[in-house]
Parts: C-alpha cells; sequence; structure tokens
C-alpha cells in the first residue's frame, strides 16, 4: 500500500455506478473498437485487440463484476499498465482524475472480493476503487508486478 | 578508474569464459593430452584473471591466479589430473560463477575464496612432489633449434633452470632480471619464457639454455643474487645429445618440434590468445535492442502490406513500380535482421558436459555425451528459451532413461550408456533431439502409473501401446519415478516442458523402443516473428494457418463428408482426413455457420481438414504473441495484424492433434 497520503484515481463509471483505478496503472483510454473474440474459459475475456502492432487483451469489467453486460456506444477502452504488458478494460465513460486523501479511503475486506481494494467516500458518492491485479486474478500481470503491488 | 560503465560487458564476458572453462576443464578430464584445450584454458582463465583484477575484485582474480597454478600442471606433465583436481577446479568455477551472479546484484565480490585456495595450493603441492620424481626419471630434455643450431660454436651448452619463491610478486620484472644476468654469464640462446614475451610470464620457473663462456658455479651464483630465486641448476649439454636432437629436427621440420622452447608458461598462452582472435571484428549488442529492432521491423512490414493494398486501387503512374522496390529493400532489410538475431544453438548445448558429467557421477551411470550440430542457428529468443526444457530433458533421460552399469551389463549392452544431443534443420524447422540408449519407454509401467494417477481408466491401459505411452508422459501430473529424486523429480513435469516449447511454436515428441532407447524430439520454427500463412475466415473472423503446414485447399461441395462414429471425415479420392469444424477448433466452440472450404493440413504425424467459410489468400505476417490466458482452449498459437487493422489468430496445427487424439483415446 502506498506511504503517500493522497492518491490519484482515474474515476468511470459502469452502469450506475463509479470506480476507479489507481492513476499510476492507466497508460491511456481508447475509444471502444470492437475486440477480436478469442475462445477463453473466462467469460469476461471479451477479445483481443490491437494497440500499435501489440496485442492487448481485453477485459469486460461489467461481467467480470457482475453487472449488467449492456455497454453504451461511447464506451471506452482503459488501458491499464503492468510490468510486463497491457491488458485493456471495458467501461462506459471516463468521469474524471480524482485526488483523495487516504483517509478518505476505506478498506473493504469483508466484501472477500479481490478485485476491490477500498471505497472510496467523496461527499455523497462512492467511488469503488479497484485492484488490478486481483480483478483479473493476475491475469497479464508477472510475479514481480505482484510483489510491486504487494509491497 | 571508474570501471562501472564496464560492468555489463564484464558480467557477459566472465559468464562466457566461466562456461568456456567448464566446458574446457570438461574435455580435459576425457582427453587429458589435447594440447589446444590446454592452451585455451590458460588464454581464458589468463583473461578472466585479467579482467577481475581491472574491475578491481581481487578475491576472483586471487583464486583465478591459484588455478592457473593448477592448469600449469597440465602443462609440465601429460596424464591429466587426478579426478579430486578436477573436482575442485569445477567447484571454483561454480564459486566465481556464483561470484559474478553476486556482483551482478550488489556491485561486490561476495567471496571467501581462502579455502578454495587451499586446496588447490594443496594440489599444487602434492603434484610438484610427483613431477620431480617425473622429470628426474624421464627423458632428457630436447634442446630446442635455435641451441642445436650453435652446437658447432665451440662453446659449453648448458641448460638452466631458476626456480622463483612462491609468493613472488612480479615474476615477469624477476624472469627479466634473471635472463639479463644470465646473459652476462654468456649467450642466453633460448628461453621459457622467451625475453621478448616476458611480460606476460606468471610462472615460478625459468628455464634457459645458454651459451656459457662462465663455469656453473658463477652461473648459478649470477641468478641467485636475483631477488625472490630459490634456486639455480646448471646442467651441460653433451654433444651427443646434440647431435641426436639435431638429427631429430632434421625429421621433423622445427616448426613441429614440441621443445621446451615452446612451453613458455602464460607467456605463450597470452601470444595464443592474440593470434587467435585476429580477423573477427564483431559488436557486442544489447539483446533487448535487437528485440527493438524486430519489434519495428515487424510494425514496417505491417504498414508496407497496408500501402500495398492501398496502392493497388490507386492508380498514379510508376506506384507499382515503386511499391515492388519497396516490398524487395524491406524483405532484404527483414532477412537481414532475421539473420542478425540468429545464433548457434551451441548457446544452450555448452552446459551440457558439465551437467552430464555431475549427474552421471551422483546417479553412478557411466554415461558418454555426443553433441551434434551444435552450430545450428537459431532465433535468439528461442534458443534462450530452450535451455530449461533441454536440461529437463536431458535430466530425465540420464535418471529414467539410462541404466546403471550393472543392469546394462545384464542386458546386453556396453557399460556405458550413450546420450546424444543433436541440433538439425528440417525444412522450415529445428528439430533438436535427446537421444539415450537407455531402456525406453515401458507401455505397461506407464499405463499402471497413469491409472494410478486417474489420467486414464483400467480400460485404456489395456489397450495401451508405445505411441499412447509415449504421449502420457506429457499429461499434467503424470511422473514415471517411483520416487521423488533430487534429478528430474523437481515438481516440474514433462507437461511444463511441452507448455514451453509450445509456447515458442514447436512441440515435444516421445518415440521409444523398449530396451533400446527413447528419443525426445523438440520441433521448433525456424524463425518465429515472421511468417508466411494462407489467411481464412471463420464466420468473418480471420485466422491465419501457416503456410508450411497447408498441404492443399479442396471445395466442400466437391467432396463427400461421411459421419463416424460421430466424427466427421471428409473423403478423397485417395484419402480420408477427420474433418475438424473451424469455429469449434479455433474460435469460442460453436460450429461455424456456413463452411464452404476445407484447408488440409499437416498436424504432428497426421493429415487434418478444417472446415472454413472463406479462403482470402496467402499473406506475410507478424507474428504477436497472444496474452496468456485469452486462448486456452482453442487450437490457436498466437496473433497478427492485418493491414485492415484486424488480428488474425495463428492457428496451432499441432495443437488440432492432441485434441482429436485425446477424443480417440
Amino acid at each position: 500500500m502506498s506511504t503517500e497520503s493522497t492518491r490519484q484515481l482515474v474515476v468511470f463509471s459502469l452502469g450506475e455506478e463509479e470506480y476507479a483505478l489507481p492513476i499510476t496503472r492507466v497508460h491511456e483510454i481508447i475509444r471502444w473498437t470492437e475486440p477480436r473474440s478469442v475462445a477463453s474459459d473466462e467469460p469476461w475475456v471479451r477479445g483481443v485487440i490491437s494497440l500499435r502492432g501489440k496485442i492487448v487483451p481485453v477485459y469486460d469489467l461489467a461481467a467480470r463484476l457482475g453487472l449488467a453486460a449492456e455497454r453504451p456506444e461511447h464506451a471506452k477502452i482503459v488501458i491499464v499498465e503492468t510490468a510486463a504488458d497491457m491488458a485493456g478494460v471495458v467501461v462506459d465513460d471516463v468521469e474524471e482524475v480524482l485526488t483523495v486523501e487516504e483517509e478518505q479511503l476505506d478498506s473493504v475486506p469483508a466484501a472477500g472480493d479481490p478485485a476491490i481494494e477500498a471505497i472510496a467516500k467523496i461527499d455523497q458518492r462512492l467511488v469503488v476503487l479497484l485492484d488490478p491485479v486481483g480483478l483479473f486474478g493476475g491475469a497479464g500481470l508477472d510475479a514481480e508486478q505482484l510483489a510491486e503491488v504487494a509491497a | 578508474m571508474d570501471v562501472s560503465e564496464y560492468m555489463p560487458m564484464f558480467l557477459a564476458e566472465a559468464r562466457e569464459h566461466l562456461q568456456e572453462l567448464n566446458l574446457a576443464v570438461v574435455r580435459i578430464e576425457e582427453t587429458p593430452d589435447d594440447q589446444e584445450t590446454v592452451n585455451e584454458i590458460f588464454r581464458i582463465a589468463h583473461s578472466m584473471k585479467g579482467m577481475s583484477a581491472t574491475m578491481g575484485f581481487e578475491r576472483m582474480a586471487a583464486l583465478t591466479h591459484k588455478m592457473e597454478d593448477v592448469f600449469e600442471l597440465l602443462r609440465q606433465r601429460s596424464g591429466g589430473l587426478p579426478r579430486e583436481a578436477i573436482d575442485v577446479l569445477l567447484k571454483c568455477l561454480d564459486t566465481l560463477e556464483a561470484t559474478v551472479d553476486a556482483i551482478e546484484e550488489t556491485g561486490a565480490e561476495d567471496l571467501d575464496p581462502t579455502e578454495l585456495i587451499e586446496q588447490l595450493t594443496g594440489l599444487v603441492r602434492e603434484r610438484t612432489t610427483e613431477q620431480e620424481v617425473h622429470r628426474s626419471g624421464g627423458p632428457a630434455p630436447v634442446p630446442p633449434p635455435e641451441v642445436v643450431a650453435e652446437r658447432a660454436g665451440g662453446r659449453r651448452i648448458v641448460r638452466v633452470v631458476v626456480e622463483l619463491t612462491e609468493d613472488c610478486a612480479m615474476p615477469s620484472v624477476r624472469a627479466y632480471m634473471v635472463l639479463n644476468a644470465l646473459g652476462e654469464q654468456g649467450t642466453v640462446l633460448s628461453s621459457a619464457p622467451a625475453i621478448e614475451k616476458v611480460d606476460a610470464f606468471e610462472g615460478r620457473t625459468i628455464e634457459a639454455w645458454l651459451a656459457a663462456e662462465a663455469h656453473d658455479e658463477e652461473i648459478v651464483e649470477a641468478a641467485q643474487r636475483i631477488a625472490d630465486v630459490t634456486g639455480a641448476q646448471v646442467a651441460e649439454i653433451s654433444q651427443e645429445t646434440l647431435d641426436a636432437a639435431a638429427e631429430q629436427q632434421r625429421e621433423h621440420p622445427p616448426a613441429a618440434a614440441s621443445g621446451p622452447g615452446e612451453r613458455q608458461g602464460a607467456a605463450a598462452a597470452g601470444a595464443a590468445a592474440h593470434n587467435g582472435h585476429k580477423g573477427t571484428t564483431s559488436v557486442r549488442v544489447d539483446a533487448s535492442r535487437l528485440d527493438q529492432l524486430m519489434h519495428y521491423m515487424g510494425e514496417l512490414v505491417v504498414h508496407r502490406t497496408h500501402v500495398e493494398s492501398l496502392a493497388s486501387q490507386a492508380e498514379v503512374p510508376g506506384l507499382q513500380q515503386a511499391m515492388a522496390d519497396l516490398a524487395r529493400a524491406s524483405q532484404a532489410l527483414q532477412a537481414m535482421v532475421m539473420q542478425v538475431r540468429m545464433i548457434p544453438v551451441e548457446a544452450v548445448f555448452l552446459r551440457f558436459p558439465r551437467l552430464v558429467r555431475d549427474l552421471s557421477a551422483k546417479l553412478g551411470k557411466q554415461v558418454e555425451l555426443k553433441l551434434v550440430g551444435q552450430d545450428t542457428e537459431l532465433d535468439r529468443t528461442v534458443v534462450d528459451a530452450l535451455g530449461d526444457p533441454l536440461v529437463h530433458l536431458v535430466r530425465n533421460g540420464l535418471d529414467h532413461g539410462l541404466e546403471t552399469p550393472e543392469e546394462r551389463l545384464a542386458a546386453g549392452k556396453p557399460e556405458t550408456g550413450l546420450l546424444e544431443i543433436s541440433a538439425a534443420h528440417a525444412g522450415g524447422n529445428v528439430v533438436i533431439s535427446v537421444r539415450d540408449d537407455g531402456r525406453g519407454i515401458d507401455p505397461e509401467k506407464v499405463a499402471a502409473k497413469a491409472v494410478e494417477k486417474g489420467i486414464i481408466t483400467p480400460e485404456q491401459a489395456e489397450s495401451i501401446d508405445q505411441a499412447r505411452a509415449a504421449e502420457l508422459l506429457f499429461a499434467p501430473g503424470f511422473s514415471t519415478a517411483e520416487r521423488t529424486s533430487d534429478i528430474s523429480g523437481r515438481g516440474v513435469g514433462m507437461d511444463a516442458v511441452r507448455t514451453v516449447i509450445r509456447e515458442l511454436g514447436g512441440d515435444v515428441t516421445f518415440v521409444s523402443e523398449k530396451g533400446v532407447g527413447t528419443t525426445a524430439q523438440i520441433r521448433l520454427p525456424l524463425t518465429l516473428a515472421i511468417m508466411s500463412a494462407l489467411l481464412v475466415e471463420v464466420d468473418g473472423l480471420p485466422y491465419a494457418i501457416p503456410l508450411e503446414r497447408v498441404q492443399r485447399t479442396v471445395r466442400l461441395e466437391d467432396h463427400v463428408v461421411r459421419s463416424v462414429a460421430g466424427s466427421r471425415m471428409l473423403v478423397m479420392r485417395e484419402e480420408v482426413y477427420p474433418l475438424l469444424d473451424g469455429g469449434e477448433a479455433l474460435g469460442r466452440g460453436l460450429p461455424a455457420s456456413d463452411t464452404d472450404h476445407a484447408v488440409i493440413v499437416t498436424s504432428g504425424d497426421r493429415t487434418m481438414a478444417i472446415a472454413v467459410s472463406k479462403l482470402v489468400g496467402q499473406r506475410e505476417l507478424v507474428t504477436r504473441p497472444l496474452p496468456s490466458d485469452v486462448s486456452d482452449s482453442a487450437a490457436v498459437s498466437g496473433g497478427a495484424v492485418l493491414s485492415s487493422g484486424e488480428i488474425a489468430l495463428i492457428v496451432d496445427c499441432d495443437a488440432l492433434t492432441t485434441t482429436t487424439g485425446l477424443i480417440a483415446a
């Protein structure tokens, strides 16, 4: 966990809810392109896209979190950076970059979902901070990355 | 001096040197009189010492220096070193390797060489005593040609041997002084070290042939006035010896004579190093830069194909010619980039002599290791990734394949088993085999084990044959070892080996005959990154089938498709092939809605047909790895970005075999 007192989060919407990823993990945000479907055992693997010649997996965040799978037309793909690779995450829209105090983050051990790192309470809003490693079972992240996140 | 910028080079070269030394030491154990190897050992050890000292790693330098003393024994006497000496030397090399690793991590040498140095000193002492006995009992030293030429000069010819103390700090300086002092007592005809090579001298014994003007005692006194000299012996060479030597040298021209004149300790080794390195100009390049180059090359090819497809629609005079020129230049560049990435498979093979030596000793087995086709070239990434799987196969062969000498004798085989690691080109592939002449795979034993592990049913075990048993070895969770040995039972099985090889786009199989031996065969594509493929579509999604696997394509309406035991078979005039549905085999598992064509492909040893919707045409594709978890249930092994920006998945023809193989089983 970071020792700094503030963190910057990229906040995006998914249905009625708001989610966030640490900005240090977000490489870029691209417009929706239909991923090339692949045969995966995981239902939330939407397929692969080409990002400047590199083949990057795209994960359906809504399916992963058990939300409705309908995506609006202006859906975006957030490219999450990992030490060895990158992965795309499908979201409805990207809203803002938010700076939060560490104390605004409540860890949610009871949730039992490794995908969720904490919940940020900002005024009346609840923003779910996602853990990119727990989110996709470490998919696409290597051990070094895991160690770095755990540190 | 700040040497940190040389660190990467030091690390790379040190590792290279250590590997070469490992190899040379194992070789010298087998063929002790291989003078070339002895010289090589000296050359490498010497530059290793120099490098370490330059970088300020004193303890490494000290240890290497002491090792040189032991190597010196090789020069002094034929018959090689005893096993204990080799063991100590190899232990030193291990320690040095560990030190290099530590230096890479921490920047400091974490090494206490005292104990090893003591062991080395012990070896030198023992051997030196032996040595003297040998010398006095041996034949008289043969005078070198320049001494022989002097025999008619009328002066007394003497051979002077001067010994320096063991802890002499600057032997080269002392040698220079000794030779100068001797020069005052007569004419130095020949010496070891030679006067012009004295700079590199590291030994403790100076030998000189003198046309003496002084008495023996005066010569001894002159030598002993020099600091660090412990003793000097002078012996007159009789006229008969000189005549005999002259006779011999007439028969064998002086160039071939290996008299003491040529034994010049480290000096000769240094000179050899100079001669050996002439002519080749090469540059060390960081491997990641090569990858980068490859990546850009790939992008260039993608863009070129895109521009080509646009150009075919445009009507600009001269554009077609310009495109053709661009294509030619780009292909030439591509070929060159691929070639730059190729390195000999030797890089992996070199670790095996040592590995086999240590393992066979541990297992109490006698093994002759044969390396074949070491200069076969492969893409660097493949060579790098090949190491671990090969080590595993070699360990497996030694541990499970080869029998103990007693078992072998009882089976009517020679005591010493054979392990052959070979590499060869076969079409667009490189085939790497690990072959042993051991007990072979026992289908019944394998079947029993597989039943016990719940991999197959007892009924299936009934009808097991050699080929299927060999295939079972790759099943996850299978291991034939009755007990987990520390040799090959390391928790990783053959399934891990197969996974790595498949990730490289290749495959691995066992061929075995009970009692005769087992061959593990790794088949790898020559180059990974760019390939020619047949582009097809299944329900609008593009797939690429490696062209070398495509036998032919047919229209399905021209042929009969029959159902045999639930599987579809394509009936051709001369053959019947299993017909797989493209959607089921390559996609998300649903049958394709319309399939008009079939592509007949080679899949392992078999031939299969894949039903597809559309044939698009031949393309040159830049292959990219697929993310690890996205395609686990389909027979695809990579992806390629098409000029349209779409992604084609690359069909893994060998994975097709497995799927149907399992169904058949």
